[in-house]
């Protein structure tokens, strides 16, 4: 048994290798500040306490422009990078004038990896962040 | 039908008896998987077979990225009923082909959060041919087969929450294809070692799954020409969209009931373990299963 769990082990490492395995590991921060992907929004994250879980969460999002002009959050996206699920999408409400919004109706009904895309709106162009969560 | 029922009968009755336990065919999404189309429905001397299979299954946790193995939290809870039918024509002694279908109900509370629904699931084709019908000493008999599964689940199981418990949509087309070895350890009990690979394309709605392989050992106890008895244990894998490995160990035991030479009951239990190592990014299931066959 322990000669073929070694040889799986050493398949399933070479398939992980060819498919280029790259997936993140590390949970976003949250509570701190954090820069969009093109770096037009600064964007801080505040989830409830002991984080998101399985079922329907709510969450703080806090954002502006990188010139310091207000910024709204348009959308928000989750998925699981592992999984081919549909992505499941939540509603944002907030104050565009202070950036301050709330994410109501985020759906996770599964535990595990999850990635949030949060989209961005502002005085210029748009962009968008992820944030990592790992849902128990 | 007069096929030759030798040998070919001998080697039948040890497939039929590993189709005890032999995965089920319904659960294609990896949150919900057992392994593809495998096990025959008919024996050698048969010409005709159907089988109709229950199964309950109970989410008992989930493997994290790190293989860390957890409970469910509280308040969380995913149950299935599954109905899996399948029907096989034995085009001659060593070759069966079939076709299958399943559907289910599933059931799904989070914290703030209730799912439920049911419908269709997907369906295969499937090709299955014995080789080795003659044996002498270690050299095994064995099978290998093809399959092809069609994303026929109905629209309600892709919703994101249920699409996640349900196991019955896998959202793409798979092609898939197996092999299967058999030896004797002695008059009453067989070992069989099978593996399997699916490759999945044409996702419908963007996403296409990862491919997937597993392999199982199993041991058969031909308790009496009656009762047969099964135990085994079987690893999933598949990569996720990410590129990803997904993966779990499952134990199984499984009993049959040859109850006339047409007529077959079969029950088994299917246990992942909830422990550290044994999965990974997948939920662990506990299902048990009742099935009836008919063959002639």
């Amino acid at each position: 048994m322990t000669d073929r769990r070694s040889l799986l082990a050493v398949t399933l490492a070479a398939l992980a290798l060819c498919a280029g395995c790259g997936a993140p590991t590390d949970d976003s921060a949250t509570g701190v500040d954090e820069l969009s992907e093109r770096g037009r929004y600064v964007y801080r994250v505040e989830f409830p306490d002991g984080g998101l879980r399985r079922g329907v969460n709510a969450f703080e999002v806090q954002s502006r422009a990188a010139d310091g002009a207000p910024a709204r959050v348009t959308a928000v996206e989750a998925s699981m990078p592992a999984h081919p699920h549909q992505a499941v999408s939540a509603v944002a409400d907030g104050d565009p004038s202070t950036g301050e919004y709330t994410v109501r109706g985020l759906s996770l009904p599964m535990g595990g990896r999850w990635v949030l895309t949060l989209h961005f709106e502002g005085g210029a162009a748009s962009d968008q962040a992820l944030v990592f969560a790992e849902v128990p | 039908m007069t096929h030759d029922v030798g040998v070919a009968t001998r080697a039948s009755v040890v497939a039929l008896c590993l189709a005890a336990l032999a995965p089920a065919p319904a659960s294609a999404c990896p949150c919900g998987a057992l392994v593809g189309p495998s096990a025959p429905v008919t024996g050698a001397a048969d010409r005709w077979g159907a089988a109709l299979n229950l199964s309950g299954l109970a989410e008992l946790g989930r493997w994290d990225s790190r293989s860390g193995a957890q409970g469910n939290p509280e308040g969380a809870s995913a149950y299935r009923l599954v109905v899996d039918a399948a029907a096989a024509w034995r085009a001659t002694p060593s070759l069966e082909l079939g076709l299958g279908v399943a559907a289910g109900y599933s059931a799904v509370e989070n914290p703030g959060q209730s799912l439920t629904g049911g419908g269709l699931g997907d369906s295969y084709a499937r090709a299955r041919q014995e080789i080795g019908l003659t044996r002498a000493g270690w050299v095994p008999t064995g099978a290998v087969w093809a399959g092809l599964r069609a994303p026929t689940a109905s629209r309600a199981l892709s919703d994101p929450g249920l699409a996640m418990a349900t196991g019955l949509g896998l959202g793409a087309w798979e092609a898939s294809v197996g092999g299967e070895l058999r030896w004797a350890l002695g008059a009453r009990v067989q070992l069989a070692l099978s593996g399997e690979v699916g490759l999945r394309f044409a996702g419908l709605d963007g996403y296409t799954p990862g491919h997937r392989a597993a392999v199982t050992v199993t041991v058969v106890h031909e308790l009496t020409q009656k009762v047969s008895l099964t135990a085994g244990a079987g690893e999933w894998m598949e990569l996720g969209v990410d590129g990803s490995l997904l993966r779990r160990t499952t134990v199984s035991v499984g009993a049959q009931w040859r109850a006339s030479l047409d007529w077959r009951a079969m029950a088994r239990v299917d246990v992942d373990p909830l422990v550290d190592g044994a999965g990974s990014e997948l939920p662990a299931v506990v299902r048990a299963s009742l099935g009836v066959a008919w063959a002639r």
